[in-house]
């Protein structure tokens, strides 16, 4: 087998095994089904040409390029999407359906880089530091953008713990 | 009671791919893409050659640009320092006169830049304008510069041509002004004196003449530092462009800075056609005779020719020969065609038998001293080099002719009349000579401004492309 047939067997191996963990991640960030695949897509895309540099840990790499790529993507696209804070009506069939999808649409209603905060700090369980190398911004930054996503969150969904809320690793 | 790390593990099941999420395949056992079938490390090498390619584009577009602009930035670097004058620097004689560039400095820039080898005129161009056909001056160096001459007199049709010194020191030229009555003619600029450029100092220096109607420019002669400006002074003119005047002359002694106006045309000679002799001149005034004139004024008359020269005659610098082109029908009639050229004795009250001098080469083949008749530019002396070789004007520029052999060499090649005719400072035939290359200024330094903005157009263009095909 040669280098690039094992590279790729590497890569096929990687994908197989963590593209439902990657999924998890990037359906927050986006909010959507078809979007969190793109995105998952693209990160993974991006990659393949790093990937003999990063195959030994490969999973920190392509979670930087799928939160930067949520953000950046966000921009590209904002002038071609309508966004809006009203989410349609669907039908709930029970009370934690319905707990996800006000959660869904309060994510939904931050901004880009404030949600990949809210994502990394409190799903992926990264520090302040970590969140701010993952996302290429100042820790500075990082704490004021969780200040004020964690504001509006708490806003739009009260039934959150404040003592929660408000703390931080 | 739940956190919100908790809600956002239960939203995170809904993910696509998760089991029982709604309308997703099984993702997790194949490295597809959902735009289409073509695996995804596929799609991450085309988009890494891409990517090398890209950058592959981009380095090769600055390495081109860059290079661009280095060469330009050395070419103007390089033509940039015209060398300030030198007032000792001695004559030297380029083997090739060029049309001075376009771009090439102005004296207003570079100050001055020495005695002058010769006059050229040239197109000009500015950064934000074309300046029209102009004279620009070439130092012994080599350098071009084109002469800021303060207000020039130009529009006259048959105007006179500003005038070299024959040490090129001095550039003469007739000066614009405003008359004191009514102007004569009515149009073009108007002719009140006359100034000279001091090549070594830069500085102009303005001889006016009162006049009411305005100056006819006759003709400029250098007598050696002295300048004689012969003009006509209108007293009148019709509107069918007829005009009546008296002829004068205005003598200035650039030495000594004497001046004298209005010098009565009969008691100064008439110079016309007069050729550099030392610090004196040659005119050639009747069928056969001709005379050396002095600054003052002063009159000697030459020895007496055997044949009639056709309009001008040249003095071996020593004073031992004299060479004219014969006038072909002896009738010093107005034609432009020359007869051969003619070297006599000048020894004695009447000058020895004239003897026809043929070049070489057209000896060689079978050319006719006797029958040789020839266009106004086609061997007409314009000088001596030295007692034994004459300088003659052939369809190239300016050739050696040697008057005992008839052998002939180039001396210097000269470009086509633009707006004046090239034009060599007299002792400069005399200097020795050296392989001139061709001037700068040529270039149009507005291109680093069109390259740097199509270097900010490509790169911005370059950075968008990039940005549109990253996934």
């Amino acid at each position: 087998m040669s280098g690039s047939d094992a590279q790729r067997a590497d890569f096929e191996e990687f994908v197989r095994a963590r593209r439902r963990a990657l999924l998890r991640t990037a359906y927050l960030l986006t909010g959507q089904h078809a979007d969190a695949e793109d995105l998952v897509q693209t990160a993974l895309i991006k990659a393949v040409p790093h990937w003999r540099k990063i195959s030994d840990n490969p999973e920190p790499y392509v979670r930087r390029i799928l939160a930067r790529e949520s953000v950046s993507r966000w921009r590209r696209r904002r002038w071609r999407e309508i966004s809006s804070d009203d989410l349609p009506d669907v039908a709930l069939r029970d009370p934690d359906v319905a707990q996800r999808e006000d959660l869904r649409g309060a994510l939904a209603g931050l901004a880009p880089r404030q949600r990949a905060v809210i994502v990394l700090r409190y799903f992926e369980d990264l520090s302040e530091a970590e969140t701010a190398d993952v996302l290429g911004i100042a820790v500075g930054t990082v704490k004021s953008q969780a200040r004020d996503a964690l504001r509006v969150l708490r806003e739009r969904l009260p039934a959150l713990r404040d003592e929660l809320l408000t703390s931080g690793r | 009671m739940t956190t919100l790390r908790d809600r956002l593990g239960q939203l995170a099941d809904d993910a696509p791919g998760a089991p029982g999420a709604p309308g997703t395949p099984d993702a997790a056992d194949a490295d597809v893409s959902r735009r289409g079938e073509e695996s995804l490390w596929l799609q991450g090498r085309r988009l890494q050659r891409r990517r090398q390619a890209a950058t592959a584009l981009v380095a090769a577009v600055l390495v081109l640009v860059i290079g661009s602009l280095t060469t330009l930035v050395v070419g103007a670097v390089d033509r940039e320092p015209v060398p300030p004058a030198d007032a000792d620097a001695a004559l030297t004689l380029p083997d090739e006169l060029y049309l001075a560039g376009p771009w090439s400095p102005g004296t207003e820039d570079t100050g001055p830049i020495g005695p002058l080898v010769a006059l050229v005129g040239a197109e000009r161009r500015s950064f934000w304008s074309y300046a029209g056909i102009q004279v620009a001056g070439v130092s012994t160096a080599g350098d071009y510069a084109f002469l800021d001459l303060e207000d020039r007199a130009v529009s006259a049709a048959f105007g006179t041509e500003p005038q070299l010194s024959p040490d090129g020191r001095w550039v003469a030229y007739p000066l614009s002004g405003t008359p004191t009555g009514e102007p004569c003619p009515a149009q073009g600029d108007k002719v009140t004196g006359v100034a000279v450029y001091d090549t070594v100092s830069g500085e102009t220096t303005r001889a006016p003449v009162a006049t009411t109607r305005g100056l006819d420019d006759q003709r400029l002669v250098w007598i050696g530092d002295t300048l004689v400006f012969t003009y006509g002074q209108y007293e009148s003119c019709k509107q069918d462009g007829s005009s009546r005047g008296r002829l004068a002359h205005l003598r200035w002694d650039l030495s000594t800075g004497d001046i004298d106006v209005g010098l009565d045309y009969r008691t100064f000679p008439d110079l016309y056609g007069a050729t550099p002799y030392g610090d004196r001149v040659v005119v050639a005034t009747g069928r056969r005779s001709f005379e050396v004139v002095a600054a003052d004024g002063a009159v000697e008359p030459g020895p007496r020719l055997d044949v009639t020269p056709k309009q001008q005659v040249f003095i071996s610098p020593g004073g031992a020969r004299v060479a004219a082109n014969e006038d072909p029908d002896g009738a010093r009639t107005a034609t432009d065609s020359l007869g051969p050229v003619v070297v006599a004795d000048a020894t004695g009250r009447k000058a020895g038998t004239a003897r026809r001098v043929l070049r070489e080469d057209a000896r060689q083949e079978g050319q006719s001293a006797d029958a040789t008749s020839r266009s106004s530019t086609t061997d007409a002396v314009v000088g001596w080099r030295d007692d034994e070789t004459l300088v003659i004007r052939d369809d190239r520029g300016y050739a050696t002719l040697e008057v005992s052999t008839g052998r002939s060499e180039s001396l210097v090649r000269l470009p086509p009349a633009y707006g004046i005719q090239p034009q060599v400072a007299a002792d400069a035939l005399r200097a020795p000579g050296f392989a001139a290359p061709p001037p700068g200024g040529q270039g149009d330094p507005r291109r680093m401004v069109w390259l740097g903005g199509g270097l900010i157009v490509l790169l911005a263009g370059a950075a968008f492309w990039r940005s549109r095909v990253r996934l």
